[in-house]
């Protein structure tokens, strides 16, 4: 499951990508800001130096029209016009300038100035004019000035600015998803490897570039830390083979002496079968350690699940039917599958074989052979929550009086035989207990 | 029938010793692989127990060593690691049973002395078997006790055929699991002892005139009943 985790992990969810967020986030707000700036000291000045122009040329008209009677105004309004730069409309009863071809109603008066695109009959061509108007005792006179070449800035800054602002956000966005991924293809890389080690190849090592970064580095001092743990864990490996010869030497002398003299004294079997006992509590941690860190070579073969789920029905169903329980064999889709038959065969005779201990008299146990799975299920009591989790743990039962025959070790052997085959094992408690072996 | 023994432990060596020639056995013994190589490919052997770990001369190299001198006498490699790999390697170096330590006797008397009939294999004059008014016949499955079948599920018939193969003698569960269940496993106690039982029970039915008797921490015996 974590590896198909690994597999499906998004670059979206690196935190790379989050990072690379905020960075694009803090980009917009810096070039919002800039741009705005620039707008402000360069078009922005430009457009009140127009209105503090229309503002005095106001001001001026306004003095006129308090001085001159009305003939003489319009006169100097003339003049004015002829001389600047800014444009005098004006609508009265005895005359009107025929510059333009209409006036909107909607002007503003000055100060406030509004935009309005005019045909220039003149030239032939649609001018932009800032207009404002001035009320004086003779009528509403409107000033205007062509601002055409400061409109046309400001519509190509704005675009200018618009792309800008969005060429960078998405670049920013891409460079930091192409680097988030690369990144994470590192530490997938590192997590693969930490899998393998996991799963018992403790030689798998980092491969790094020499570049120095800081993934080298890391590479290097966990490459130097499996290093420590191989050798250790050679060392320990050395010790356990070398306790388990040195012990069986001895072990094996008891149990040669024992065995002759059972043949004058029978009742030397009591201590016989305890002897046994010991040995076989030894072998079973012996080959669970050996499974659990891969150092058990598999014989495959091709199993069909069937054929292992019958012989255990057979050979156990004898010691359920003692309990008062059955054995039955469900098989809906047969199950070919690659594995160790012996290790494969341990494993399914353990789960039977706990079912019978802790089903309970008069059980029915079953076992199920359906799409890519074998199930071992019985409707017994149960186990709780509790232990359910603490199951495949070594040495641990469920009884805490340890009254039931074994070592508690067959779960954990389970689990162990099943990793080793890449195989799930999955164990649940409804309405009895069920273990359920499957492939990916 | 003369019989090879290689092992490092004296007192084990001694004890093997008596315990072969008790049973009517002759025995050369060998404490390193070297010497156990020397003896291996100048004498005659019926057997050969070799022990994995020996001084001087690893129990791997001395089987490599005397099966590429053409000798094909039976080994039986006997290991303290019980490594899966080390079965496998013994044998396929040439090894012919492999036997974990610690091992009992009986099973050891029993595997020599299934590998020498092996290698020595004839055709049997009869397909039949008995022991006192039972017999057996593997040619038609079928058991009878005074000329009245008696009616075995297969792996019944296949229990009651290895005990007879090899009755008066002490044989192990983990034997009788291998040569009927056809599994290299170790079963436990109870698992064996109720098929036992019922078999047991069903030769009483039929008031066959012998006796499966349990040997505790060991395994089974068939023998006539004294009475």
């Amino acid at each position: 499951m974590y590896e198909n985790n690994l597999r499906l992990f998004d670059p979206r969810k690196s935190s790379v990508w989050r990072l690379t967020l905020a960075f694009a986030a803090i980009t917009a707000v810096t070039l919002l800001l800039a741009i705005t700036l620039i707008y402000q000291l360069l078009l922005g000045e430009q457009s009140r130096q127009v209105e503090r122009r229309l503002d005095a040329e106001k001001t001026r008209i306004e003095a006129l029209a308090s001085e001159f009677d009305k003939q003489s105004f319009f006169q100097q309004l003339d003049v004015f016009r002829s001389e600047g730069d800014i444009l005098i409309f004006w609508q009265s009863d005895y005359e009107q300038s025929q510059q333009l071809s209409f006036l909107p109603d909607n002007i503003p008066s000055l100060p406030e100035t509004v935009v309005f695109p005019v045909l220039d009959t003149g030239r032939g061509q649609i001018r932009l004019l800032t207009t404002g108007k001035v009320k004086t005792v003779y009528g509403n006179i409107v000033l205007a000035t062509a601002t055409e070449h400061l409109q046309r800035l400001i519509i190509d800054f704005k675009s200018i600015a618009s792309w800008t602002f969005i060429l960078a956000i998405a670049l920013t966005g891409l460079f930091g998803y192409l680097f988030s991924r690369r990144h994470l293809r590192r530490v997938n890389y590192f997590n693969a490897t930490a899998e393998q080690v996991q799963n018992g190849n403790l030689s798998a090592r980092l491969s790094h570039k020499d570049t120095g970064d800081e993934f080298d580095r890391l590479a290097a001092h966990i490459n130097t830390m499996l290093d420590a743990v191989e050798e250790n864990f050679a060392l320990v490996q050395g010790i356990t083979d070398n306790i388990a010869h040195d012990l069986k030497t001895p072990l094996t002398r008891l149990k040669l002496n024992l065995e002759q003299r059972l043949q004058k004294l029978p009742e030397m079997g009591y201590e016989l079968e305890q002897l046994n006992s010991i040995i076989n509590t030894f072998d079973a941690m012996l080959k669970l350690t050996r499974l659990e860190h891969g150092q058990f070579p598999l014989q495959l073969e091709t199993i069909d699940s069937s054929q292992l789920a019958n012989d255990i029905s057979e050979i156990l169903q004898p010691s359920a039917e003692q309990n008062g329980q059955s054995i039955d064999v469900a098989i809906s889709s047969p199950w070919q599958l690659s594995g160790d038959r012996n290790l494969l065969f341990q494993a399914i005779f353990n789960l039977v074989e706990n079912a019978i201990k802790y089903a309970g008299k008069g059980a029915t146990i079953k076992i199920i052979i359906a799409e890519k799975s074998i199930s071992v299920v019985d409707n017994g009591k149960g186990v709780n929550e509790h232990d359910l989790q603490q199951l495949t743990k070594r040495f641990y039962r469920s009884d805490p009086a340890r009254q039931k025959e074994g070592f508690g070790l067959g779960l954990a052997t389970v689990q162990a035989i099943c990793n080793r085959h890449s195989l799930n094992l999955f164990l649940s408690s409804e309405n009895g207990f069920c273990a359920k072996i499957t492939e990916d | 029938m003369k019989l090879l023994l290689v092992e490092d432990d004296q007192q084990n060596r001694e004890f093997l010793y008596k315990a072969f020639i008790e049973q009517g056995y002759t025995l050369d013994c060998a404490e390193d692989g070297q010497q156990g190589l020397m003896l291996a490919t100048c004498e005659h052997y019926d057997a050969i127990i070799l022990d994995r770990m020996l001084p001087k001369l690893d129990g791997l190299q001395v089987l490599l060593a005397l099966r590429a001198t053409g000798k094909t006498t039976p080994v039986l490699i006997l290991s303290a690691l019980d490594k899966v790999d080390d079965r496998v390697t013994g044998l396929k170096a040439g090894g012919d049973d492999y036997l974990t330590k610690p091992f009992s006797f009986s099973e050891l008397a029993i595997r020599v002395e299934n590998l020498i009939k092996r290698h020595t294999f004839h055709a049997p004059l009869s397909t039949k078997i008995s022991l006192a008014n039972l017999s057996l016949d593997y040619s038609n499955q079928r058991v009878e006790v005074n000329t009245k079948t008696v009616n075995l599920q297969p792996k019944e018939f296949k229990l009651l055929r290895y005990l007879l193969d090899h009755q008066d003698k002490l044989v192990t569960r983990t034997l009788l699991f291998e040569s009927v269940w056809e599994y290299h496993f170790d079963p436990g106690t109870n698992v064996i002892d109720v098929h036992i039982a019922r078999l047991r029970k069903k030769l009483t039915e039929a008031s066959a005139q012998l006796e499966i008797e349990t040997v505790r921490g060991v395994g089974y015996r068939l023998k006539a009943s004294e009475s």
